[in-house]
């Protein structure tokens, strides 16, 4: 595989050579634009590192020749230079796919980590798009950093995939790794509490960084840097865990000479608390997948600890766009909040949070530059706020796939309180944590669209024919149809009958739809086999509570078993988990709760589950109905169960399809549905209809 | 529409969580944000007092049968405080869960 350099000389062309040579590039320098073009149409490189500054000519200027060259969709264009030169939202406007920042003389490490974040971006992205892994494995078996994928799919997550670099940094060979989980590094002086960490991550789908001790296996230790992140499907499925791990033996060994004993024990305080406040602030952040929320819980977390006033912008076409903003104190959040939303930037870099975005490198502002908060810190003092002008600041860029997608801004009101580098590391990997959620959050809105698709997949796309029976279903996502998951309901046809289910699984969003793929697929296979209703249901709590633990949701279920009788009517066996109960309506006019109360699916292992059997005769008919029926906002309160009793025994004697309508619009008389309105109606037929039909 | 707040009352060696008015899906994270402090602050006990909750579905269920799952992993109690007349006990009966939680009802 090519590599093409186009730099003007120096140290960092060397440096940058020898460590692609060392990841087995075959390496082509360049030095000019003219050389740079040249080399591209002869080699064909895959990836191309170009300059910002080259001599005279401008890196920027070639990137955007390269996007127009021919072959530029076989190849990753990265831009390299000092992080002052460096304007990522500059560099992928030309076309660049990424951007390095090096200053000169920086120490190899430095080099392979950026390497490396290179091609774990570039991994998360391919396995988002759903590409194609050949080509991916050919760059990763050539990369210097170890790189594993698992599949937590297959049973205890095994390691399916492991570089080059992996087995020279472990000694192991392939055929001693594939297929065993990742626990065979570890060793007797790995601690457990590192182990803990991981698995509380990874229950959670989330992603997490660990330094551990592993083992070679020749039984020798290293400090082993692991950082794993989950990737998920389009249906928010995690389907590889892909771990990165960086052997820090010698940069351990270093930090243990240089410190002394106290300034360790300090410094281990310090990151104690940082670690408990980020520990604290990732859940929150990873908590909803909706903007707003996301933002709100961000700033929220981070006042009083980094400041008394939190604040995320984005700046879009020179343009500040306030995104959230939160303080200690009501009354600083009322008059922040009061500040326009939107206001242009001041033209060159006097706007700091304007700057911080532009260049992608933290501030820290102390009394004698005082920050900004909002339009034009000149036509007021201190940005706008009539009490306490900020007297420190830190800006702290939000970064997301190689993108600046905002700012983090937090003031300090207080005299006494200046920033420390440390600070405002803290606020660097905050940043980091919360550019990801806002990132994901992004995706989620882009990918609403897609959710009613989503959701068609959870209802069955048409109701079986059964003579002697009539079937209705009806089924309303709530609000505007873009949060997905949620209810559910399905017809499974069996010998002699069929069998309903309509169930509600807590929660919403892509794993509460996920999970509601699940309990509906494993329904419908235990309906297959178990002889009772509440077999079926019991076989569904199994696999729920095998799945609690990654998704923390539970399902309620009412299920009824139906057969036609010979001599007219139906039979049911009705079981209920923590469900609403079918109701029978009677040839009389009244409705009849029919079931028993069992347990809530995916909670306890042992679930109390009912069987109740009941004959419809011709005429009378089952409704089974999720919350979103009985719990309906109407103009006049709640449905209410007894509404709804009401509504149906005014249906009764009417086709199963009548009854199902005349209850939506019972449901829906207040508006959009607040939760989603599932409802199943089936009737056993009268004698002589079906012919009248017919 | 009742306007919701989440309240965090720290007595002794217990804290007391409560919530009143409309739990639902946009005020549901909101309060298991709050438990979830709550939980790891390394009190014996969290209550949590549903008793001024207007409106409770099943996100409101699912945040309680989350907290109790924390609280028996974590070795923690925890105590679900509700109106004997409200909807957090009617929904939770329906989901037929209170067998198995620690509730202590008020009122009637």
């Amino acid at each position: 595989m090519n590599a093409l350099v186009v730099d003007a000389g120096g140290d960092r062309r060397a440096a940058l050579e020898a460590e692609l040579a060392r990841q087995g590039y075959a390496v082509a320098p360049a030095t000019t634009a003219v050389e740079a073009l040249e080399a591209v149409a002869r080699a064909e490189p895959v990836l191309v590192l170009v300059a910002r500054r080259l001599g005279a000519e401008d890196g920027l200027a070639l990137c955007r020749s390269l996007d127009g060259a021919p072959g530029a969709e076989n190849r990753v264009v990265v831009l390299v230079g000092e992080p002052a030169d460096l304007s990522v939202l500059d560099a992928l406007d030309a076309g660049a796919a990424d951007v390095w920042a090096l200053a000169p003389g920086e120490p190899a490490a430095r080099l392979r980590e950026a390497i490396a974040e290179h091609y774990a971006r570039l991994q998360a992205e391919h396995l988002r798009l759903g590409g194609e892994f050949a080509l991916l494995r050919q760059a990763l078996d050539r990369t210097g950093t170890g790189f594993v994928m698992t599949d937590p799919r297959l049973d205890d997550d095994p390691i399916v995939y492991a570089n080059q670099a992996f087995y020279e940094q472990t000694g192991y060979a392939p055929a001693d790794v594939l297929g065993r989980n990742c626990r065979m590094l570890q060793g007797p002086l790995t601690d457990p509490a590192d182990v803990a960490r991981i698995r509380a991550a990874l229950a959670r789908d989330r992603p997490v960084t660990v330094e551990l001790v592993n083992y070679r296996k020749d039984g020798t230790t290293f400090a082993n840097e692991v950082h794993i992140s989950p990737v998920h499907d389009e249906r928010g499925q995690v389907v590889r865990r892909v771990s990165v791990q960086v052997d820090v033996t010698a940069f351990r060994e270093r930090e243990r000479l240089f410190a002394t004993e106290q300034t360790a024990r300090a410094a281990a305080e310090a990151s104690g608390r940082r670690s408990a406040f980020l520990a604290d602030a990732s859940p929150r952040l990873d908590a909803s997948l909706d903007l707003r929320e996301t933002l709100d819980s961000l700033t929220r977390l981070s006042v009083p600890y980094l400041g008394e006033v939190c604040i995320v912008d984005e700046v879009d076409r020179g343009e500040v766009h306030r995104l959230a903003a939160a303080a200690a104190d009501e009354r600083v959040e009322a008059l922040v909040r009061a500040l326009p939303a939107r206001y242009p930037t001041e033209p060159g870099d006097r706007d700091p949070l304007a700057r911080v975005i532009r260049s992608g490198r933290a501030e820290i502002l102390g009394r004698d530059d005082p920050p900004a908060l909002g339009p034009a810190a000149g036509s007021g003092g201190g940005g706008g706020l009539a009490t306490g002008a900020p007297q420190a600041a830190m800006i702290v860029p939000l970064r997301a796939r190689g993108r600046i997608i905002g700012a983090l801004a937090f003031l300090s009101l207080a005299a006494e309180r200046q920033y420390t580098d440390e600070d405002l590391a803290l606020a660097e990997e905050l940043a980091r944590r919360a550019a990801l959620a806002l990132d994901n959050a992004r995706l989620y809105e882009r990918q609403s669209e897609i959710a009613s698709a989503l959701q068609a997949g959870l209802v069955p796309g048409r109701l079986p024919e059964v003579e002697g029976v009539e079937l209705a279903a009806r089924f309303r996502p709530a609000g505007d149809g873009s949060v997905i998951g949620g209810d559910f309901y399905d017809v499974i046809e069996r010998e002699g009958g069929f069998d309903v289910v309509v169930g509600d699984v807590t929660g919403k969003g892509a794993r509460a739809a996920a999970l509601t793929g699940l309990a509906r697929h494993t329904i419908r296979t235990a309906a297959r086999y178990e002889a009772r209703p509440s077999g079926v249901l019991a076989v569904a709590n199994d696999a729920l509570v095998a799945e609690r633990a990654s998704s923390g949701r539970y399902c309620t279920v009412a299920y009824a078993r139906v057969q036609v009788r010979p001599e007219g009517g139906l039979h049911v066996a009705v079981s209920v988990g923590g469900h609403p109960l079918p109701i029978a309506l009677r040839a009389d006019g009244r409705a009849e709760l029919i079931g028993r109360p069992g347990s809530i699916l995916g909670w306890v292992d042992d679930p109390t589950l009912h069987d109740v059997d009941a004959v419809l005769a011709p005429g009378e008919a089952l409704v089974l109905y999720t919350d979103g029926v009985s719990e309906a906002r109407t103009p006049d309160g709640m449905l209410g169960d007894e509404r709804l009793a009401a509504v149906l025994e005014s249906a009764a004697g009417m086709p199963a399809g009548a009854i199902a309508s005349r209850l939506e619009r019972a449901a829906l008389q207040g508006g959009n549905a607040h939760d989603d309105v599932a409802l199943v109606v089936l009737r056993g037929t009268v004698a002589g209809s079906v012919a009248a039909a017919a | 529409m009742t306007a919701f707040t989440v309240e965090r009352n720290p007595n002794g060696d217990a804290m007391r969580v409560v919530v009143s008015g409309e739990l639902d899906m946009a005020t549901g994270p909101r309060l298991e944000e709050e438990l979830r402090r709550a939980q790891a602050g390394g009190h014996r006990e969290v209550v949590l007092d549903l008793t001024g909750v207007t409106f409770f579905d099943s996100t409101g269920l699912q945040v309680v049968l989350d907290a109790e799952v924390r609280a028996r992993e974590g070795g923690q109690e925890l105590l679900i405080v509700v109106a004997a007349d409200g909807e957090p006990l009617r929904v939770l009966r329906l989901a037929e869960v209170t067998d198995r939680l620690r509730i202590s009802e008020t009122g009637g």
